[in-house]
């Protein structure tokens, strides 16, 4: 999944929240705010701009990180496989 | 504050000089700063052809057979002299001319045969390496690069033959490390059609025994805001009237075999048909030279350091205590672990950028002062760590550990400090060149309409910055390694823009986070050669298996070193305690008064 369909899943997600919120909001008022509306409309596409621009990580690219994750890993035994072979200890 | 502004402006006009002029692309190091991964340049590992390779090692095998015979290291440090038998005998063989063109009698050697040789010498001894280096590395460079026919027809040719010894002059008693605050001033007398010179130079290295030096001084320069001073890089032989050796050979720590003078010039005649390049354009010359002289200075840390990780080993594998070898034990592993990592490092780094060269990069400043700061400052942990290894042995001038670390404590300080480089050069141009670019940006009062600016950056650079670049390894043993330097020089990019966002123009002085900036792109410059370097011995199965899965081993230690540096670095980009750093700093010093 690229992070270009990420941000549309994450901001058509905010997009049926916030109609439901409005229908909500005209079954208890009775009335359709239409600045309310706009202003919800304006939230889901800044949100999924703001998400495909400066979040760094697709949901692919984490779990490739996940995947990398050993590889970063600092771990004594790295250290001494490596004098091993070189001393040829083992 | 007025200082500070005239001071800041300087260091701009100075990365602005450092910047090649004319449309180019950036260089792969200068990339990183933008979240690029610039793989056509690095990957395949860039390498010379098979005939050259061959020829250097061949030059390498008679170079040893000779020194061998000739070259004792140990009595060149005690008697803090090279016997003129060397000097002689490294000409003969062509040592002295190997960077001459065939044409004018030398073996026209690449940058990868240069440090190939380089490499051999370093083994043995630190100052016939600094010997060599300053004489053919730096003293003859400008003559090379920028000499006319006329002053190439003149000098090289008994340079080739190594009758003659070149030096390479710009440090004074008031600028070292900044090449533009010579203080040594040339003077245009029309009736004689010369220059005079007046000033002083010191700890030139083969200055009071060089028969030609290239000297940087102060001339006026009609510019178009009128008259203002430019260094200008000057060709000066000794028996020009005027031209005194204060000091032949100055005693110092390390690197006792080579002399290092004080110079002085009262009246220095010098013709202008001596200058070398243009009127004023000294300043370029001086930068691009000790450009070139840093990867030959990788060279040497690399032949160092291979040489001290042997025989760490050894000692490690033959001495016994507890019973035991001392092999055998975990801090010992840490530390031949670390050396090997770290040595293989140096090396993949040096000969990656040794590559870059002689494919006909013309911009390397970056890389070259990358590897000089990584390869020195390997060098000496190496030296640290071969030394507590062999304990109580390497205290003793019996082994050659004492004039190692000796030889090595020059390496972080000479041809740019450490400090300097990173961070008036790397950290400087890595975030200048963005900088000039949004120059607005930096210029910007206001946090949000810096960050306008850098939005209006450029919908190519910003889309570079947030993308996860590729790094196409052909080899799958290396496909997580890959990976991960794609995604740490993505989040690299970003702290770059976040950086100059935040602190806009005054991120330059802010020098604890430019060194952090710094330590980010030398750890991922290096992986980068670790990778590239292993990914092309992979592919060509270029060694035994044995060696191969020694080095896969190394080379994927190094990368986890490397990667972890990065994080640490930008862990602490933004959270730290520079301030309290600063703080206390500025209380012993009364830094604030000092300004």
């Amino acid at each position: 999944m690229t992070r270009g369909k990420f941000a549309i899943c994450v901001a058509a997600g905010q997009l049926f929240g916030s109609v439901f919120a409005f229908v909500l909001d005209r079954q208890l008022t009775g009335q359709w705010h239409l600045y309310y509306l706009l202003a919800l409309l304006c939230s889901v596409v800044i949100v999924g701009a703001v998400l495909y621009a400066v979040f760094p990580y697709t949901p692919e690219s984490l779990l490739k990180l996940r995947h990398t994750d050993r590889i970063r890993k600092y771990s004594d035994e790295k250290f001494e496989a490596v004098a091993d072979r070189l001393t040829g200890l083992k | 504050m007025g200082n500070e502004a005239a001071l800041q402006e300087k260091q701009i006009e100075m990365a602005k000089e450092l910047l090649f002029s004319g449309e180019q692309l950036p260089s792969f190091a200068q990339g990183l700063f933008i979240g690029q991964f610039d793989h056509a340049r690095v990957l395949p590992f860039p390498e010379v052809n098979a005939e050259e390779k061959q020829r250097a090692e061949e030059f390498c095998t008679r170079l040893n057979a000779w020194m061998d015979e000739h070259v004792n290291a140990d009595a060149i440090d005690r008697e803090a002299n090279i016997p003129d038998s060397v000097i002689r005998g490294l000409g003969e063989l062509g040592v002295l001319g190997c960077t001459i063109s065939k044409e004018y009698g030398g073996l026209e050697f690449s940058h990868y045969a240069y440090c190939r040789m380089v490499e051999e010498v370093a083994r043995r001894c630190g100052s016939l390496t600094l010997f060599i280096n300053a004489h053919q590395s730096i003293g003859m460079k400008a003559l090379l690069l920028y000499g006319s026919k006329d002053q190439k027809d003149r000098w090289l040719p008994p340079l080739a033959r190594g009758e003659v010894l070149a030096a390479f002059a710009l440090t004074e008693p008031n600028a070292g490390s900044d090449a533009n605050g010579v203080e040594t001033r040339a003077v245009y007398d029309a009736a004689r059609k010369a220059y005079v010179i007046n000033g002083k130079k010191q700890w030139i290295t083969n200055g009071g025994i060089a028969d030609i030096l290239t000297v940087m001084a102060q001339t006026e320069v009609d510019t178009p805001k009128g008259k203002q001073d430019r260094v200008t890089a000057f060709l000066v032989t000794p028996d020009m009237p005027g031209f005194k050796v204060t000091d032949v050979a100055l005693e110092k720590v390390g690197m006792r075999g080579t002399k290092t003078a004080k110079l002085e010039f009262e009246n220095l005649v010098v013709p202008e048909e001596n200058i070398l390049g243009t009127l004023g354009g000294g300043l370029k010359i001086a930068l691009n030279v000790l450009n070139f002289g840093r990867t030959t200075f990788s060279a040497g840390c690399t032949g160092n350091c291979k040489d001290m990780m042997e025989r760490a080993i050894a000692h490690a594998k033959t001495r016994h205590q507890f019973d035991k070898p001392l092999a055998a034990f975990g801090l010992v592993k840490e530390k031949i672990a670390t050396m090997a990592a770290l040595t293989y490092a140096v090396e993949a780094s040096t000969y990656l950028t040794a590559g870059l060269l002689d494919r006909g990069e013309e911009d390397f400043k970056l890389e070259t002062a990358i590897i000089k700061c990584f390869a020195s400052e390997a060098q000496w942990r190496i030296c640290y760590e071969a030394m507590q290894i062999l304990g109580g042995r390497s205290f003793f001038t019996d082994q050659p550990f004492e004039r190692y670390m000796r030889d090595a404590r020059l390496n972080t300080i000479g041809e740019g400090a450490n400090e300097v480089l990173r961070t008036f050069l790397i950290a400087a141009v890595g975030l200048g060149d963005i900088g000039l670019k949004v120059e607005g940006m930096l210029e910007s009062k206001s946090k949000i309409g810096g960050f306008g600016k850098l939005l209006g950056f450029g919908a190519s650079s910003i889309e570079r910055m947030l993308k996860t670049p590729t790094v196409p390894v052909k080899s799958q043993e290396l496909r997580g390694e890959a990976d991960q330097l794609a995604a740490a020089t993505r989040r690299f990019g970003v702290a770059v823009m976040r950086a100059l966002a935040t602190h806009r123009k005054a991120v330059l002085e802010k020098q604890m986070l430019c060194n952090r900036i710094a330590d980010c792109v030398i750890a991922l410059y290096t992986a980068t050669a670790v990778i590239s370097k292993l990914d092309a011995d992979l592919v060509r199965a270029n060694g035994t298996k044995d060696r191969l899965a020694n080095d896969i081993a190394v080379a994927k230690l190094y990368c986890a070193m490397a990667f972890e540096k990065i994080d640490q670095s930008l862990e602490t980009l933004f959270k730290n305690n520079d301030d309290q750093f600063e703080a206390v700093s500025d209380r012993l010093t009364g830094g604030k008064q000092i300004k």
